[in-house]
């Protein structure tokens, strides 16, 4: 049965609600605004498993440029008659988010507006699909008048999207085996990502190392995305709603890191109460969202915890692993106009391992708490947000002693609409992180550990700060310019340093289907670990910044059956990288006099094809040719980065099977670390990840999932050295590691 | 996904014990092996801090500079045939002699621990960086000087392993600096020297009790006179062995010094005594001077007044 062919896409008008903002009856002092107008729709796939008649309300932003900023699933007034699920929700947000509209128009010029569809679905008799076909729509007043619900024009809560970005959906994201339905965890999957060890959740970005890599949650700096080791990510997948890697020229406001930005963000907050559970064999997590106060405010929960060290004790009784976190958010709405939301957030992790007869040893002992107080507001041609941020980092050292950074934040930027072609953003940001620690005793530690903790975790206040000052201009035909002025000042321990950070993004349509995408950009930051660790850093800014000079270029194309694609060649040069990670054999976070001239280069081509893997069946591939070059310093000559991988390919695959079946693979497969004894590489190494689930409703409004998922499923080990006893070299391997996953996953 | 159903305050007060549940901070229980500081506080004597002593011969010595290299140990005491598992080691030291400073080694078990000092000198080898010492302030300036003269000591040799035979060069370097001046007998001597590593452990190694986070020291007495010792030995480094009874009993009320033998060495007769000319100076049955110095440098630290 061609169930795709069973959804329909029915694009009602309420004229009694959309009349009061109607462009034929304007508010006498309200300029004149004429609605968007549909020119693109798309097929919304009829959900395998899924039986009856549906129908699901979205309400979606359409932005300046026509394409949907924003969707999601608003109460329907029908919805006593015909009920939705999660799975017709899903699908029908999947279809809205490709539509393409003629933007708003008040007093002639392009505005952001949100309209309301409706997508039925009828099942199973294969029905055809109502929807505005392009050909037949393109400017037809009279068309819009019947898919317009409601208008109402609005800033748009999202980022206008950068070029050059790359981002995964959460319901993408669910499907991805390997990944464990965690959107950080799926970014992996991107090309440009370089794996250090499989399953582990630390990059190279474009030869860049994970110390350079930045973290944002919502805009909230946080120095770890994943719990330790092979864990999920510290928010709650339900809470977030889409992740960006941005590898270069990234948006304006990220700032302070080399070498790429990993950026969660968080969804609207719901106008219906959600909840969703999963219990896995070493986890449990728990969410809930409820609107309050009649809609105005909302408040929404979650949390995860662990168990692994029950599990671990069975077959691994020297090795202690927990982690935990929360997430809680409160929003009210104070006007139709501004919104205040409170958002905290948190994680704690612990590792340790205990040797017979030998006190126990910590592996990792960290925490972060995060609380963003944000004030947005909105007007029919700009957006403003002023945010401060708590936070306080904690790492244990040894014993109980800690290196502590209480963090007080504050930002904000203005976003507006100067015409119809030029969008303009101005903001600035500040950091400071008094840094504190506890030294040892100078009688207890060797002479060099008490120096280098002393130096490392000597009270100081560390302050970073930046302006920006950003366009977007879209002269026509598609066209988009993002310009971006941005420059940060750095001060620690009595030394400052100031980095510019121009960038330069450019979209260019070269046919309907095919567009030329460039970028440049220049990115610096402070000295930073290999590894991020929570208030641990260097003080006085040892040997200055680090700078990424970033270009790249490209082309992305529609393909036929709903394939994207996207080829990208880039090449990033590094100077004055300090990564301590430039040997494998001497990973020593107390290294403070490490080098401080390292330049290197990454140059390669990235490639990704993909079609949703929120289709029925859905596909991505992800290849990366890429080489990572380490320049001459004082020490030593240029040299292939020992992390660098020529090539990695992933191919990953997602089938619905109906009657609630959902299955996918997932297949990795790189090019082994250059051999440090022979001029050859070590091995490569393949595995594959499998996710299959069950699913079965519960009263239409709910589910209830079993989900067996599995990360190296083929048990592969990894080749990560070699040890040479007179020309004849042994491989050293690690793991196999395996990640089993049986999980009960239930939403309402 | 959405439900109409109403948020019930129960449902919330369960998630937020679970947030609650779920939010705590880093542990700080785990035992670690608790540890201090064990060394000596240097005692040195009224010569070494520069007054000046009379010797048997006549002279009056003053000495000006003392400077030494060592290393000391310090790890805990197990059971003869019990593994330790405690920590300890040692740490090497360029110090002043004439400073009562202290020597200690950190990170060290908790518990008795035995103490030990050799006189190091700098170990040079090619193709690597030397382990520099803990330098104090005041003798900061004298680092070159030792690492010159180990560069001056500077031998070729080769290495063998598993995988063939490879030179190398190594030395090591003096473990003492002095400097003095002496008069007597209608003449005026200075020197300026380093003296040839020697290697020193006491007899038995003092035990100490170490506590957390605490320094224990023993004293450790250095004694620049014993350079100028008047040893059983031959002439003229040393005092003549005595005939009889009424013999040995002049020469000890003399005194226990001798400056004779480093009179011998100036050898151009300019007061200024060299390392070079100390080097060439023996006895009668024809041992060197230098290493008769060498072993009177064991008598320069010690556990006991």
């Amino acid at each position: 049965m061609k169930r795709i062919a069973g959804a329909t896409a029915l694009l009602l008008s309420l004229a009694s609600i959309a009349a009061p903002v109607r462009a034929a009856d304007p508010p006498s002092s309200a300029p004149e605004l004429t609605a968007p107008r549909l020119t693109t729709s798309a097929d919304p796939a009829y959900p395998a498993g899924a039986t009856g008649d549906a129908r699901v309300l979205c309400e979606v932003l359409v932005g300046v440029d026509g394409t949907v900023n924003e969707a999601r699933v608003v109460p329907d007034p029908a919805a006593a008659a015909v009920a939705s699920t999660v799975d017709f929700e899903n699908a029908a947000l999947a279809a809205v988010r490709e539509y393409r509209f003629a933007p708003a128009l008040r007093a002639g010029v392009p505005a952001r507006a949100r309209v309301r569809i409706v997508v039925q679905f009828t099942a199973p008799a294969p029905v055809a699909v109502e929807t505005i076909a392009p050909a037949a729509t393109p400017g037809t007043p009279s068309q819009i008048a019947a898919a317009i619900d409601e208008v109402r024009v609005r800033g748009s809560r999202y980022e206008t999207r950068s070029v050059t970005e790359r981002r995964l959906g959460r319901a993408e994201i669910r499907l991805l085996p390997g990944a464990f339905g965690d959107p950080f965890r799926a970014i992996d999957i991107m090309p440009g990502v370089i794996p250090t060890v499989s399953g582990l959740p630390y990059y190279y970005i474009r030869g860049a190392p994970p110390s350079s890599v930045g973290y944002f949650v919502d805009e909230v700096r946080v120095p770890y995305l994943f719990h330790f080791g092979l864990g999920p990510g510290v928010i709650h997948p339900a809470l977030v709603n889409e992740v960006a890697l941005h590898p270069a020229a990234y948006p304006a406001r990220f700032g302070r890191f080399a070498g790429g930005v990993i950026a969660g963000e968080t969804g609207e907050p719901s106008q219906t109460f959600r909840a969703e559970s999963l219990i896995r064999l070493y986890d449990a997590g728990a969410f809930a969202e409820a609107p309050l106060l009649g809609g105005r405010a909302n408040v929404a929960l979650g949390g995860r915890y662990s168990y692994t060290g029950l599990l671990l004790s069975l077959f691994s009784p020297e090795a202690d692993i927990h982690y935990q976190d929360y997430n809680a958010r409160f929003s009210f709405k104070v006007n139709d106009r501004t919104r205040l939301t409170a958002f905290a957030f948190g994680a704690y992790d612990y590792a340790s391992t205990t040797e017979q007869g030998k006190p126990e040893q910590v592996l990792f002992a960290s925490e972060f708490h995060r609380v963003d107080l944000r004030l947005d507001h909105t007007t029919e041609r700009s957006r403003s947000r002023v945010a401060v941020t708590l936070g306080l980092d904690r790492t244990r050292l040894e014993d109980t002693r800690f290196a502590r950074d209480h963090i007080l934040a504050v930002r904000g930027r203005h976003r507006v609409l100067a015409s119809a072609a030029l969008e303009v953003e101005a903001g600035a940001d500040a950091f400071l992180d008094f840094y504190d620690g506890d030294k040892p005793s100078i009688y207890s530690v060797s002479r060099i550990d008490y120096a280098v903790q002393t130096s490392l975790y000597s009270a100081r206040t560390d302050a970073s700060s930046g302006a920006w000052l950003s366009a977007l201009l879209r002269p026509g035909l598609g066209m988009e310019f993002t310009a971006t002025a941005r420059a940060d000042v750095f001060t620690s321990a009595g030394k400052a340093a100031v980095g510019p950070s121009p960038r330069l993004a450019v979209r260019i349509p070269l046919h309907e289907r095919v567009a030329a995408l460039f970028a440049l950009g220049v990115a610096q930051q402070p000295p930073a670990f290999a590894i991020p660790l929570p208030a641990v850093g260097y003080r006085g800014l040892p040997g200055g910044l680090s700078y990424a000079y970033q270009k790249s270029a490209g082309i992305e194309l529609k393909l036929p059956l709903a394939f994207t694609a996207n080829a990208i060649g880039f090449h990033h040069s590094y100077a004055n990288f300090r990564d301590i990670l430039q040997t494998r054999d001497n990973i020593d976070l107390d290294d403070i006099d490490f080098d401080s001239n390292g330049r290197g280069q990454a140059y390669g081509l990235e490639l990704l094809l993909s079609r949703k893997l929120v289709k029925r069946v859905s596909a991505i591939v992800s290849y990366t040719l890429s080489r990572s070059e380490l320049g001459s310093t004082r020490n030593r000559p240029a040299f292939t980065s020992l992390f660098d991988r020529t090539h990695v390919l992933q191919v990953a695959s997602a089938v619905d099977l109906g009657r609630g079946w959902f299955a996918s693979g997932r297949s990795v497969v790189y090019t082994g670390w250059p051999s440090l004894q022979r001029a050859a590489r070590l091995p490569p190494f393949f595995r594959f990840d499998a996710r299959l689930e069950k699913r079965w409703k519960w009263r239409k409004i709910g589910h209830l999932s079993l989900i067996f998922e599995a990360l190296n499923a083929t048990a592969s080990k990894e080749v990560l050295s070699q040890e040479c006893v007179q020309n004849v070299c042994k491989n050293q391997t690690i793991g196999p590691i395996v990640v089993p996953s049986v999980g009960v996953e239930g939403a309402l | 996904m959405s439900a109409r159903c109403p948020l019930s305050f129960a449902s919330f007060a369960a998630f937020a014990a679970f947030a609650a549940f779920a939010t705590s901070c880093v542990p700080s229980t785990e035992e670690l092996n608790p540890r201090g500081a064990a060394g000596f506080t240097l005692e040195p004597s009224s010569a070494t801090r520069g007054e000046p002593f009379s010797t048997a011969d006549g002279f009056v010595v003053t000495v000006d500079t003392f400077v030494l290299l060592a290393t000391v140990y310090s790890n805990p005491v197990v059971a003869e045939g019990e593994a330790s598992t405690g920590s300890g080691g040692g740490d090497y030291f360029l110090f002043s002699g004439r400073r009562p400073d202290s020597l200690w080694v950190p990170g060290v078990s908790v518990g008795r621990a035995e103490l030990r000092v050799n006189l190091e000198g700098l170990f040079l080898e090619s193709g690597y960086e030397p382990e520099l010492p803990v330098v104090s302030s005041e003798v900061e300036a004298f680092l070159p000087r030792f690492l010159r003269a180990a560069e001056l000591q500077r031998y070729a040799g080769d290495f063998s392993s598993d995988e063939g035979s490879e030179s190398y060069e190594s030395t090591v370097g003096p473990s003492a600096l002095l400097a003095f001046r002496a008069e007597g007998q209608g003449r005026a001597y200075r020197a300026d020297v380093t003296l040839a590593s020697a290697s020193f452990l006491f007899a038995e190694a003092p035990i100490v009790s170490v506590a957390e986070n605490s320094l224990v020291t023993l004293p450790l007495y250095v004694r620049a006179e014993a350079l100028f010792a008047r040893a059983a030995c031959a002439p003229p480094f040393c005092s003549r062995l005595p005939e009889d009874e009424e013999d040995a009993g002049r020469e000890a009320a003399a005194g226990p010094f001798l400056f004779g033998p480093f009179a011998a060495a100036d050898e151009d007769d300019d007061g200024i005594l060299t390392s070079a000319e100390l080097s060439r100076v023996r006895d009668e049955q024809g041992a060197l001077f230098v290493e008769e110095l060498v072993r009177r440098l064991d008598g320069v630290l010690t556990s006991g007044p």
